[in-house]
């Protein structure tokens, strides 16, 4: 145990693992937080859903041979993403439109990328980057660890700010609208902001962990807690924790970066059940 | 559905009647401004505003599972247009409200561990402190046990009492009767606006057999 | 919430702080009985205009014709400085290392670590080394992965250190009859790959096994030039077969 502690301390010195665990933390903060909107408003197939888009898009820009994607993929995520935020609330076909959507923009981008290879890149393993994210934690550069803690702290502080508003939408959005607030214009605020975070943690961390980032830890606290304040705090606690965890347990013992803070999210949702069954705020 | 011409004055108990699908939820939605009116306009007189009534809506099974406490569903209500913060002055008017109904009690309790009846109360809490002085409240008996029923009509017929302008949506027509001061019944045919005792005559007509005029 | 966005600004401000500590990782002092770059130039080095007469001029001739990229070094090692050249008395290092994946010519020495040879493969072999700067032989896949990346791209920071890597062999057989021989470390999903080249020190006869082998490989990091080409390279005196 405690060469391990001593092993900790030697890959500390190198940058990319301090990278890893600064942008894993942050990403999985942001996530967790709209992860509770988005789980209470019944919309967590958005984030795989949307996620996959953000794949297409970003197929289309590389095929394009655009030097920085997110030119693309933010765009055309933030479009699908208010799109569909307000398409829930109209018709009960969005779950359907999501699924067909989120598959659809999969096959397309895999397709382009195969059809149309970036330059001397390797067409498998870029997939598997944006897809499972195990060499991009890895391999972030000091602008993109400057990206992840300023898209973090917008997020954080959007929440603090909006706290009330966001709650009073996410509880009942009918009776918000009733004293005035612009639902339409928070909703589409919200699909922005979730866009975004997906969008850049896609090349951050990938896209399968980004959507189980945004719905894992949510679930978790609401499993034991039972105050929106409580549920939120808990969340992003839960999820920091987990990442970290899951970043650690990664570098021991080598195995994949993301799987492993899914595997961890997995395991503090276990956890939160049982403790849940027997303990339950009132 | 043709058109409605009613007016609602300070301290009226008022009960909309109709059957489903009459347009009592479009009336409703349209008075609150959730949707534009399809023709007409609604006036508002002094010291009310369009965002000053307090709604009651129908919940919706996500909320009944929804991790939140009492005060904070109750503070939501105190939420304005452009405000994001609440101030100590809203918060003891919110306080002051759950006292009123009772659900003091339950302040830091669970929403979701909360029977039906009190769940209404906590919301009922909700509208009050949104409301300036008028309520809007969609089928607040719905799915309750009658004692609770009653207790809820007690409840909103104490408030209508100290000054409280109230506009119910209801399907029961006897407490409409009971409480209310004015119908508003619409359905396909022309809508009625008149006093209770208007309308009992014009019930009575109809169940004799008789056709109502306009 | 005053108190939530007082943390919040702390938060950000100390993540900041740790982003903008030195990239370089610490490791222990290499004990190379001659000088690496590092300990050479303590200086940056910055990009100053060659004004070399004389026997400067004959070896800028020669490499004009083939890349026409033209190297300085500094006066003590190779060329003498004409009379009255700026560079007579101070010494100076020229050495510009180019953006890897810009597609001009690479004005750099041959070799990083030698800057005084001839020609990238004309390193001589090294004595053995009796501590290792980075052992990377039974680490786990992603520190691995990491790490190679973090050598790969940041070179500058390695230039001279013992590594000590364990990969498969792949060699990759040119169009000019030469073959390369290289280390690969995948991922763990074994989709990506890293690879290092592996350049055997002057007169070192290695026994290198079938592509796909699993092999360790203990040896200088060096950043080379290839007629214009920049490449980081892994000077090793011989290999150990893992059996597999």
């Amino acid at each position: 145990m405690n060469d391990m502690f001593q092993t900790l301390q030697y890959y500390f010195t190198f940058p990319f693992v301090r990278y890893a665990l600064i942008v894993g933390v942050l990403v999985s903060l942001s996530a967790s937080l709209l992860g509770v909107v988005l789980v209470l408003k019944r919309l967590s197939f958005l984030g795989d859903g949307l996620s996959h888009v953000a794949f297409g898009a970003m197929a289309i820009a590389t095929v394009m041979g655009l030097s920085n994607n997110l030119a693309l993929v933010l765009p055309i995520t933030t479009v699908f993403s208010i799109m569909l935020m307000h398409r829930h609330r109209k018709q009960l076909q969005g779950d359907a439109l999501i699924a067909m959507l989120s598959v659809s923009a999969l096959a397309i981008g895999y397709i382009l990328f195969n059809r149309f290879p970036p330059k001397g890149g390797n067409v498998s393993g870029d997939v598997c980057t944006t897809l499972f994210g195990s060499t991009s934690i890895l391999t972030l550069s000091r602008q993109e660890v400057s990206i992840s803690i300023i898209l973090s702290a917008v997020v954080v502080l959007v929440f603090i700010l909006f706290y009330n508003i966001i709650f009073n939408i996410t509880f009942d959005e009918e009776f918000a609208a009733s004293q005035g607030i612009n639902t339409k214009m928070y909703n589409t605020f919200m699909a922005v902001v979730i866009a975004a975070v997906i969008s850049l943690a896609m090349n951050l961390v990938g896209s399968l962990l980004i959507s189980a980032l945004l719905v894992f830890p949510a679930v978790s606290a609401m499993r034991v807690f039972s105050s929106f304040k409580k549920v939120v705090v808990a969340s992003a606690i839960l999820s920091v924790i987990c990442s970290f965890s899951g970043i650690i347990f990664s570098i021991l013992f080598g195995t994949p970066v993301g799987a492993t803070i899914v595997a961890a999210d997995l395991i503090g949702f276990l956890i939160m059940s049982v403790i849940g069954a027997f303990y339950k705020t009132k | 559905m043709s058109s409605i011409n009613a007016k609602v004055q300070k301290g009226d108990y008022l009960c909309v009647l109709g059957e489903n699908g009459s347009g009592k939820t479009t009336l409703m939605k349209t008075v609150l401004g959730l949707i534009p009116p399809i023709g007409g306009e609604i006036v508002f007189g002094e010291g009310l505003e369009q965002f000053g009534i307090g709604y009651l809506p129908q919940q919706s099974a996500v909320q009944r599972n929804f991790p939140a406490t009492v005060k904070e569903v109750v503070y939501s209500g105190c939420l304005r247009k452009g405000k994001m913060f609440l101030s100590k002055s809203q918060k003891a008017e919110a306080l002051k409200n759950m006292r009123l109904l009772g659900v003091d009690k339950m302040l830091n309790k669970s929403y979701r561990n909360l029977s039906g009846g009190q769940q209404q109360r906590v919301l009922l809490a909700r509208a009050l402190c949104a409301a300036d002085n008028i309520l809007l409240l969609d089928e607040p008996a719905a799915g309750l046990d009658p004692a609770i029923m009653e207790e809820m009509y007690k409840l909103i017929e104490s408030l209508n009492k100290s000054g409280m302008t109230i506009m119910m949506i209801t399907h029961d027509v006897n407490a409409a009767l009971r409480y209310a001061n004015k119908i508003l019944h619409i359905s396909k045919k022309p809508a009625f606006f008149e006093s209770v005792d208007n309308y009992k005559n014009k019930v009575l007509e109809l169940a004799k057999g008789g056709v109502v005029n306009e | 919430m005053k108190k939530t966005l007082f943390l919040t600004v702390i938060i950000s401000a100390l993540l900041l702080s740790a982003c903008s500590k030195n990239d370089k990782a610490s490791s222990t002092s290499s004990a190379l009985p001659f000088a690496t770059l590092n300990e050479q130039y303590t200086e940056a080095p910055t990009v100053q205009p060659t004004n070399f007469i004389g026997e400067t001029e004959a070896f800028e001739k020669e490499t004009k014709d083939e890349q026409g990229f033209s190297t300085s070094f500094s006066e003590d090692i190779v060329v003498q400085a004409a009379e009255g050249s700026p560079f007579q008395e101070s010494g100076t290092v020229t050495a510009t290392t180019a953006n890897p994946f810009f597609e001009e010519a690479y004005k750099g020495p041959p070799s990083a670590i030698m800057p005084n040879i001839k020609h990238f493969s004309d390193f001589p072999p090294f004595p053995e080394l009796q501590l290792i700067d980075y052992d990377f032989s039974r680490q786990s896949v992603t520190m691995v992965y990491g790490f190679m990346y973090d050598v790969l791209t940041n070179a500058e920071n390695y230039v001279g250190k013992s590594l000590k890597l364990t990969g498969s062999y792949m060699p990759y057989n040119a169009e000019d009859g030469n073959t390369y021989h290289f280390l690969l470390v995948y991922d763990d999903a074994a989709c990506c790959e890293l690879a290092i080249e592996l350049l055997p020190t002057k007169g070192s006869d290695i026994a290198f096994p079938k592509s796909g082998d699993i092999m360790q490989a203990e040896g200088l990091v060096d950043i080379c030039n290839d007629a214009g080409t920049r490449f980081v390279a892994l000077r090793i005196n011989d290999i150990t077969l893992m059996g597999l």
